[in-house]
């Protein structure tokens, strides 16, 4: 092959796959944080269910919701850190975005074996023998069915792939146009909170989110703005600037 | 030709950071990009390896336009002035990525560079000084073994040994595995007898395009007698000019032969020669837009 | 190395001041172009330059896959050249230095017996 010619060999799938290498077997440090998240927040809902009996008696906290944003924040902290070294050495944004996308899916599958595995142990022990039911947000992880394992899963990806989508705006909008993209974001999703918490329909939410099929869980809700993130986050990125 | 740029400009908002650039790199051949700070020697940097694109012009780089080319991108080499690492790297993390992402990794030779400039392998990148950064990011480049290797400033923090160490090690490497190399610097005369060949980037426009030899011989010291030097400095373009007294001393470019020499002699001239260095200076030094010639009176 | 000449120039010239004082003598070998480089701390491309230039003229010639050899006759084929370029390199500026200084042609002669004979 001559200098003159160029590297037929790397093409985007194998320049995506050396950026996953890159950030699972150089530096898998920060991937194990949402876990780290979680097991603090499991570890606070023990201490604070077993000493309250009020507590008890509410039976049901949302200390799982730690482990999400965790992951949304971890995704972005890598886009945002791996990103200028990264494009900024020889890989395009292309393989980069690919590449890390896929690190993250592959995160968040592992993180929803985990979290099934520990809801079947919660199950097995009583609830840890004093009826937390931490690893059951809702009673929607009720069974140890592949719906049950998506319903852990799906909403993790959801958050990495937004959490890189935030990465990227970063990247390409700088720290101002970055934190205005946020407080617009938060702004919207505090608003369509508090509209539900005044139609008083949380309840009808979860209790719609538990009798969904396994393949409405699959193909539908949080699927779609998944994808729209993911793609978004490519059309931000590709003129960032490392 | 693997690099072949043709009336590239860039635009930033209302500042124009290249214009018109249009040049040629061959391969394995070791080139020097010079200029002053802000002359826009990192924008077209960027854009050869994709990172920037250009408002205007075409860029080919082995044969392709860089931008987003895997294929292309593989066998280049960016070290930036200011790289930077992801937060808890380690100086062995940032081998290990190298030998991930460039195909042509040399890792015993990245080894044995690590050894001689003294990096520590499990330090965090964040404590490291000035200089071990520097020499971090040289030993990226230079193991990488990219057919185009592009180095930004890579020497601050970097002392004389050290420097010395870079350049030494990169001429051996050159010489037993070739490839093209454009070092970007404003320490000109450091690498006067590295470069094959000279690129002049000044206020975003390429004003020198020459093999250094060549260029060498083009810009002469003519000092003597006042009239005498400025006849001499007729047919010929003044750079620079100063008067003590009576005697002048023009800074001028254009060839001086043996016919002109003699000519020199018999004026009472005396014709010397100028460092790369000043001649980069006196080429880039001027009023706004292009090299004037100056007058000045100490 | 030198400002004002190629680097390439000196080089030949240096390795043609080793053959002209019998310090490299014909048939031996000369050192390569790496070695060159490296000694001189310049690119190699620029040390071929000038070994190329002194094998273009004949001084040197070139063994497969050994190096580069000093030419039979080279060590005459130099002296001859330099004494022709004598004149013009030595001659005219001692000449030129002595008008400046006023003296004459036979005063420059009468100085160079001088010396000669310290």
């Amino acid at each position: 092959m001559t200098s003159l010619a160029v590297d037929r060999r790397a093409t985007l799938v194998s320049r995506a796959l050396a950026v996953m290498r890159l950030q699972l077997v150089t530096n898998l440090l920060p991937l194990a944080i949402p876990l780290v998240v979680l097991a603090g927040s499991f570890v606070i809902n023990l201490m604070v269910f077993s000493a309250s009996e009020q507590a008890q008696a509410e039976g049901n906290t949302g200390g799982v919701a730690s482990i999400y944003f965790a992951q949304l924040v971890i995704a972005w902290v890598s886009v945002n850190q791996n990103f200028s070294f990264t494009v900024g050495l020889n890989a395009t944004r292309r393989a980069f975005y690919l590449g890390s996308v896929a690190v993250m899916v592959l995160q968040s599958l592992a993180y929803g074996l985990v979290l099934f595995g520990l809801n079947i142990l919660e199950r097995v022990t009583g609830e840890w023998g004093i009826g937390l039911a931490f690893f059951n947000p809702a009673g929607l992880a009720a069974d140890a069915s592949p719906r049950t394992f998506l319903i852990f899963t799906v909403p993790l990806v959801f958050a990495a792939v937004l959490g890189v989508f935030l990465g990227a705006a970063s990247k390409r909008y700088g720290t101002r146009g970055f934190i205005l993209l946020s407080v617009a974001v938060f702004l919207v999703l505090g608003l369509v909170a508090t509209l539900i918490t005044y139609v008083d329909g949380w309840d009808a939410i979860t209790g719609w989110l538990a009798r969904q099929s396994l393949r409405a869980v699959l193909t539908g809700w949080l699927l779609v703005p998944t994808v729209l993130a993911g793609v978004g986050g490519w059309f931000v990125l590709r003129r960032a600037v490392p | 030709m693997i690099v072949a740029v043709k009336g590239v400009t860039k635009r930033f908002r209302d500042v124009v950071a290249l214009d018109g650039v249009g040049f040629t790199l061959r391969e394995n051949t070791i080139y020097g990009l010079l200029g002053r700070n802000g002359a826009g020697k990192t924008t077209l940097m960027q854009i050869l390896t994709g990172q920037q694109v250009a408002t205007a012009g075409t860029v080919e780089v082995f044969g392709e336009r860089p931008y987003e080319n895997d294929a292309v991108l593989a066998r280049t080499c960016f070290v930036r002035e200011a790289q930077r690492y992801p937060d808890d790297y380690r100086v062995k993390h940032a081998l290990r990525a190298g030998a991930l992402l460039f195909p042509h990794w040399d890792e015993a030779f990245a080894q044995s560079l690590v050894d001689e400039f003294r990096l520590p392998r499990s330090r965090a990148i964040k404590k490291l000084s000035r200089g071990m950064l520097s020499a971090l990011g040289v030993v990226i480049g230079l193991a990488s073994r990219a057919p185009l290797t592009l180095f930004d400033e890579p020497y601050l923090g970097l002392d004389a040994a050290a420097r010395q160490l870079f350049y030494d090690r990169l001429l051996a490497d050159y010489a037993e595995h070739p490839r093209t190399v454009v070092l970007s610097t404003h320490l000109i005369d450091e690498v006067a007898d590295l470069v094959e060949h000279v690129l002049v980037i000044d206020q975003g426009r390429l004003i020198v395009d020459e093999e250094t030899d060549r260029l060498r011989g083009q810009v002469v010291l003519a000092t003597g007698p006042a009239d005498a030097v400025r006849a001499f400095a007729a047919p010929r373009t003044v750079l620079h000019q100063t008067t003590v007294g009576p005697v002048a001393r023009f800074t001028l470019r254009g060839e001086v032969d043996a016919e002109a020499r003699a000519e020199a002699e018999r004026l009472g001239v005396t014709v010397a020669p100028v460092s790369l260095q000043q001649l980069v200076v006196s080429l880039t030094t001027g009023a706004a837009g292009s090299a004037t010639p100056k007058e000045t009176t100490p | 190395m030198d400002e004002g000449r190629p680097i390439f120039v000196q080089i030949a010239e240096e390795i043609e001041n080793a053959i002209i004082d019998g310090t490299l003598p014909e048939e031996s070998q000369v050192p390569s172009t790496n070695e060159l480089a490296a000694f001189h701390r310049i690119n190699p491309a620029t040390a071929a330059k000038g070994i190329n230039q002194l094998v273009a003229d004949g001084i040197l010639y070139k063994k497969r896959g050994i190096g580069m050899f000093v030419s039979p006759g080279a060590q005459v084929k130099l002296r001859d050249r330099r004494r022709e370029q004598f004149a013009d390199r030595y001659l005219r500026p001692l000449l030129v230095e002595a008008r400046k200084l006023g003296l004459s042609t036979a005063e420059v002669k009468a100085m160079i017996d001088t010396w000669e004979n310290q």
